[in-house]
């Protein structure tokens, strides 16, 4: 059985700081403590004048996964006899909008219990074009948008989904890196998917990936926001950060390295953002206890990335 | 406990400012070129006040020249710290479209790196296209970095082709900035230098707004433009 530890941390970017702005990412994990089901989920509110409530939508956006997560688990654990091609089939059908579904319900609640004073109203109409305030009228959820990306682990299934931009990276037992989803050529300049669309589950990414044996799971599942690559002088040097994490567990004591790690890792992100792109930087880190127990010599081997 | 950083090097973003700027023979008339190179040349300062502003951003400034065919004036990407103006000099044709192939060419991955800050493109004319604009524009804009660069035009006198100008920008909640003296002249330039690259170096993530393809950053209000007033140079 597979044991995994949540460690993360989100830092509030340079530029916010100056700024005066709140931290507009949301990092939420359950359980809170080691376990052998987890899901962690990471979301980046786009931060924009249009989106004058993302710093809402991210928080909704990780809690809603929290959500979505405990439903499937107390229907998995009800169940005897888990057809994976089933819930492969769900997972990829469904949860889009049923995730969809949550999040707007927590933005509907939240903005009919904090409707937009005049005050807000007026200010926005002297920042923002016409079309932009139309484009506000006719989908309120713009206000709230913001990116996700999550990790879903089960003994016998792991799910990742991202919607919007962010990272996904993994090491796998024998050092190597996997991505379980392109980078999209799309999303540069600070373009991005958003939960706020009108028809999101479209642009939902999802992986599944059955586990017959334990040493198909990664060692090491490392999400983050946008601001923490693109801190990075290449994309090599950002993926550096998990074999390094990886090396970290194995050289040391597994309960001491995640020790380790908890302590510096406000540190790290706070020079990420302060010498690299001045965003909100947020790291998630998913670790597998039994990967660490061995110490074989390691040789990383080339990126691999999912088909 | 030992802390070391996981990961590489890290970086600033780069930004990369470019002034696309027409010497053609008219530009030679009443003093335009003189005023431009002043223009350029006195915005300097504001821009790298504008770029000290955001410290995560690394602005690079260069500059590319069209009349008879299209040439780098300033080719090399330079910190704006480090950033000097050479003056143009007027010449003949206005190959403008020459002009956004060659920038094309640049706006593709490599040299543009993966991830960095939109660039800031200022196409300053003051006529008419003498060469295929269309061309050089759709290859400007087929490239990703070319589509979401921040583009921004000022037309220098009433002989500008404003629709042109328009079709650059290629976002109709943007016009051509008014240029019909030379104090106009500094004042737009500046606020392209100081204003847009403000905005063009700390945007947030902007979803794809669909009905508007250029709104990955958001650009602050302009300076009045005005049309041309009897006693203006130009």
């Amino acid at each position: 059985m597979a044991t995994w530890q949540p460690i993360g941390y989100s830092q509030r970017g340079n530029s916010h700081k100056r700024k005066s702005l709140p931290n507009q990412d949301a990092i939420e994990w359950y359980p809170w403590l080691r376990s052998d089901v987890l899901v962690m989920a990471v979301a980046d509110g786009h931060g924009s004048t249009k989106c004058y409530r993302s710093q809402k939508g991210s928080l909704f956006a990780v809690t809603s996964a929290i959500s979505v997560f405990s439903e499937m688990l107390i229907n998995l654990t009800k169940s005897d006899d888990i057809n994976l091609s089933i819930i492969k089939h769900l997972i990829e059908n469904d949860l889009p909008n049923h995730f969809i579904r949550y999040w707007q319900d927590q933005v509907d609640y939240f903005e009919k219990q904090n409707p937009m004073l005049p005050a807000e109203k007026a200010y926005l109409k002297s920042q923002l074009s016409n079309t932009q305030i139309e484009s506000l009228e006719k989908n309120h959820y713009i206000a709230y948008g913001s990116t996700l990306i999550a990790a879903f682990i089960f003994p016998r299934f792991v799910t990742f989904i991202q919607i919007g931009d962010g990272d996904i990276v993994c090491v796998m037992e024998d050092g190597s890196i996997f991505i379980p989803f392109e980078s999209d050529e799309r999303f540069i300049a600070g373009e991005t998917d958003s939960l706020s669309y009108k028809d999101a589950d479209k642009y939902f990414k999802i992986k599944f990936f059955p586990l017959n044996n334990i040493n198909n799971l990664p060692a090491l599942v490392m999400l983050s926001t946008d601001g923490y690559s693109n801190s990075f002088t290449s994309i090599k040097d950002f993926q550096k950060v998990s074999t390094d994490i990886y090396q970290i567990f194995r050289k040391g004591d597994f309960d001491q390295s995640v020790k380790e790690i908890e302590e510096n890792i406000e540190n790290w992100l706070l020079e990420a953002s302060s010498k690299g792109s001045g965003d909100d930087v947020t790291l998630g880190l998913v670790c597998r206890q039994e990967a660490f127990s061995k110490r074989p010599v390691i040789i990383l081997s080339e990126t691999k990335t999912a088909e | 406990m030992e802390n070391v950083r996981p990961g590489g090097e890290l970086s600033t973003r780069p930004l990369h400012f470019i002034f696309i700027c027409d010497y053609s023979g008219s530009m030679g008339v009443d003093g335009k070129i003189e005023a431009l190179n002043t223009a350029i040349r006195e915005a300097i300062p504001h821009m790298q006040k504008a770029a000290d502003d955001n410290p995560n951003a690394q602005v690079l400034v260069r500059a590319l020249k069209f009349s008879n065919g299209a040439q780098w004036h300033i080719s090399s990407p330079t910190p704006v710290d480090n950033f000097l103006w050479a003056d143009l000099h007027a010449d003949a044709q206005t190959d403008m479209g020459k002009a956004l192939s060659m920038l094309a060419d640049q706006m593709k991955i490599p040299p543009m790196p993966e991830r960095g800050l939109p660039p800031v493109l200022v196409l300053i004319s003051d006529g008419q296209p003498t060469d295929d604009f269309n061309k050089g524009l759709n290859e400007l804009l087929a490239t990703n970095w070319g589509k979401k660069a921040v583009r921004v035009a000022i037309a220098i006198g009433k002989d500008a082709d404003r629709d042109i100008l328009q079709k650059f920008i290629n976002n109709p909640e943007i016009k051509p900035l008014e240029a019909h003296n030379p104090e106009a002249l500094v004042k737009m330039i500046r606020w392209v230098s100081t204003e847009v690259l403000k905005a063009a170096s700390q945007p947030p993530s902007q979803p794809d707004d669909k009905s508007n393809k250029n709104a990955n950053v958001v650009i602050p209000s302009a300076p009045t433009n005005s049309s041309f007033q009897p006693g203006d140079t130009w």
